[in-house]
């Protein structure tokens, strides 16, 4: 997932992100249907079943603004009942995704799944919208294996689009479904970090990193298995912005920007979070 | 420029496999499609089975035998699986081990096989050689068989992969191609160029690396004869119109000639009291001569032309399915074609109207140099004896000798016992658009009169 800091939206997560267990993120807008899982209070209490849909009332809670939070749930209701008629949807699917967060002591904590009906369910996504709240109630007329930053750049999505505009039925894709890819939003120049790539394929996948103000290849970096899963260690040189593009499969690479910065700038960011 | 020869097109269509899970439904019958619409270009499929199991050294014999073909021109096409991690490529056969792109058919392969083919079309000028693959992957890799191809510097060779880097869909090509064909059916001419540049149109992704040094032309016969001048909606209009009209039947677009504006006569609006009187003698008159006449630019080519599609049934019935005309416009009776056939004068000399004619109604004359003959009006005129016939001609003003061609021609025809002609035509060949009223002075020593005193009804578009 590659969302831009943005201090006025943003719910930040107090954990130190040098710390061990799973990544931790910075949430932006609210993804339609986020929902919100709170700590059974009382041991003999399902888990699931405290889940509920993000409210004002919890933004603020947070130390959000309860007026922008309203604003904003409005606004996805609205993006939730749209015109059926007119709506096509293409979604990125592979992807790991948050799709609730889970409150605990003020603190915000990621979770890849939804909790529903005493069941927890991993839709997974695009990285930044899982797959059920991308496509809108109807039956989306492409599922692609990308990032949400890459996928309206692919040549499969101006396949489709194409397709639909000339409302011509597309048979199915000829390749393999890509990789899911993990990486972080921003890191410290010159300091390696890992990316952790999902792939059921026997063989690695290709990664290429690209510095984005130059276009410039800056390193093809081995993908490895380690504990059932690729990854990937990388180096920044300097500071700037870079595409971490990984292929496997028949699609296009799947993408994903990443912001380096000096090391000391990493750490102001750290104490303004 | 020669002429343009048949060319072969070997297929193969990889639609299943050993190791690959996603079978591939479909690129059979997107295989044989395709071929079947490159026929219309020249197109001779190959004798490669379409169901064979492609294996590996299966298809090293199909690619061995495509440059072994006797055609001296080819499209290659691939339509299956493949994959490319972003540096190599490679195609997957039937028994491709995972990863395809380090495993399957790589572009080392292809390009042999490629360059095999330009050294038997070398000396075969102008032969050519279009590659199409349709895989995940295929512009990457039609790349990496050009960069090996580079040095060898082969020529009148197109490469192209269809899907960039990224996956491909089955059905893409197949819809691309057919849109191509589609806009290019009605081309008076069609090259392996405008092929080229009619799928890139379509296909976003295309990677088309072309060293097509020339213009090549391909067979390609159009439904219809001759040039038309029309807005891209109206000639769009035209090949829908076409695809609903049996393909025998679409000869008789050819007829549009008789009037000069395919756009008047497909959206012809007015002339309502005309058209029924050329419809009322169309349905009693059992013989004679109708003359549609006006002043110049008053619509008299534009109302013939919607006559003739109006009165032919299968194209009338064309035209009501694509909601053009209300089934009440169509004035055809019967299953049969009211005119037998159209023709527009405009710079015929006489013996070209008189052997065009004949032609066209299926009398034999005797072969000339376009010499003039008076035996040969009467062997036509002879040929039509006891036939019932309607014939449309258009421009007698225009013809070279208008007077000749109306009283030596047409008044002989509209005198058979069962003969109709239908004359459009200024009244004189001195008439001018926004000039005096035909109806005074030189008028009547004009084209008019000279078509006698035979069973004659007139119908005026008087300018509005």
């Amino acid at each position: 997932m590659m969302i831009p800091p943005d201090p006025d939206r943003t719910i930040r997560n107090p954990t130190p992100p040098t710390a061990p267990g799973p990544p931790r993120w910075q949430i932006s807008q609210p993804a339609p249907r986020v929902a919100i899982e709170t700590p059974p209070r009382d041991p003999g209490q399902a888990k699931d079943g405290s889940a509920h849909r993000l409210t004002p009332s919890d933004v603020a809670d947070l130390g959000g603004d309860a007026e922008f939070a309203e604003q904003s749930l409005r606004l996805h209701e609205t993006f939730a009942t749209p015109d059926q008629s007119r709506l096509r949807t293409v979604v990125g699917v592979e992807q790991p995704t948050m799709q609730s967060l889970r409150l605990e002591a003020g603190v915000v904590t990621p979770q890849w799944h939804l909790s529903e009906s005493g069941t927890t369910l991993n839709h997974r996504g695009d990285g930044t919208v899982y797959v059920e709240a991308a496509q809108g109630g109807l039956e989306p007329i492409a599922s692609l294996p990308q990032s949400h930053a890459g996928i309206a750049r692919t040549s499969e999505a101006r396949a489709v689009v194409a397709a639909a505009l000339t409302r011509q039925r597309l048979g199915p894709p000829m390749g393999p479904p890509g990789p899911g890819i993990e990486l972080p939003d921003v890191v410290t120049a010159g300091e390696p970090f890992d990316v952790n790539i999902e792939s059921s394929r026997s063989s690695p996948p290709g990664c290429r990193v690209v510095n984005l103000e130059n276009g410039a290849q800056v390193a093809r970096p081995r993908a490895q298995r380690r504990d059932g899963q690729y990854n990937a260690t990388l180096c920044l040189p300097q500071e700037g912005t870079y595409r971490i593009e990984v292929k496997d499969g028949g699609y296009s690479a799947v993408t994903g920007i990443v912001l380096a910065l000096p090391a000391g700038e990493m750490g102001r960011a750290r104490a303004t979070g | 420029m020669s002429e343009p020869k048949p060319f072969d097109v070997t297929a193969i269509a990889v639609d299943r496999y050993e190791h690959v899970a996603d079978q591939l439904d479909g690129v059979l019958e997107d295989a044989a499609e395709i071929t079947r619409l490159l026929g219309e270009l020249g197109g001779v499929p190959s004798g490669n089975p379409l169901t064979a199991v492609w294996d590996e050294a299966s298809v090293k014999a199909g690619l061995r035998s495509w440059v072994s073909r006797e055609a001296a021109s080819s499209v290659l096409l691939w339509l299956g699986h493949g994959e490319s991690d972003g540096d190599e490529a490679a195609l997957a056969c039937y028994d491709s081990p995972e990863p395809i792109f380090a495993n399957g058919l790589n572009a080392q392969v292809m390009a042999s096989q490629v360059y095999q083919d330009w050294v038997t079309r070398e000396e075969r000028d102008p032969a050519w050689a279009l590659v199409i693959i349709e895989a995940c992957g295929s512009g990457h890799y039609v790349e990496l068989v050009h960069t090996l191809l580079a040095r060898r510097a082969p020529k009148r060779l197109c490469l192209i992969g269809v899907s960039g880097n990224g996956a491909s869909y089955v059905g893409q090509l197949r819809q691309a191609v057919e849109r191509a064909i589609q806009r290019l059916r009605l081309d008076e001419r069609v090259t392996v160029q405008n092929l080229v540049a009619e799928l890139s149109d379509s296909l976003s992704d295309l990677v088309v690396i072309s060293r097509l040094d020339r213009r090549i032309e391909l067979a390609h016969t159009p439904p219809i004869a001759g040039v038309f001048s029309a807005p891209l909606d109206v000639y769009t209009e035209l090949m829908t119109l076409l695809e609903a009209v049996p393909e025998q039947e679409r000869l008789f677009l050819s007829r549009f000639q008789a009037a000069e504006q395919v756009e008047t006569i497909i959206h012809f609006v007015g002339r309502t009291d005309e058209s029924t009187k050329i419809f009322e003698w169309l349905r009693t008159a059992d013989r004679g001569l109708l003359v549609v006449t006006g002043r110049p630019g008053s619509g008299k080519s534009a109302l013939l032309g919607n006559v003739l599609i109006r009165s032919s049934p299968s194209w009338g019935s064309a035209q009501t399915g694509a909601g053009w005309l209300s089934p009440e416009a169509i004035s055809a009776p019967g299953d049969e074609e009211t005119f037998e056939t159209a023709l527009h004068l405009s710079g015929l000399s006489t013996a070209a109207v008189v052997s065009s004619l004949a032609k066209s109604l299926c009398v034999d004359l005797p072969t000339r140099n376009d010499s003039w003959s008076g035996g040969d009006i009467d062997l036509l005129v002879r040929g039509l004896v006891g036939r019932r016939f309607t014939v449309l001609v258009d421009g007698l003003d225009e013809a070279i000798d208008p007077i000749a061609v109306a009283s030596t021609v047409l008044r002989r025809l509209a005198d058979l016992p069962h003969g109709r002609v239908v004359v459009g035509s200024r009244a004189s060949t001195f008439d001018q658009i926004d000039g005096e009223d035909p109806s005074s002075g030189r008028a009547g020593c004009g084209v008019l009169a000279s078509t006698g005193t035979c069973r004659r009804r007139c119908v005026r578009t008087r300018s509005k």
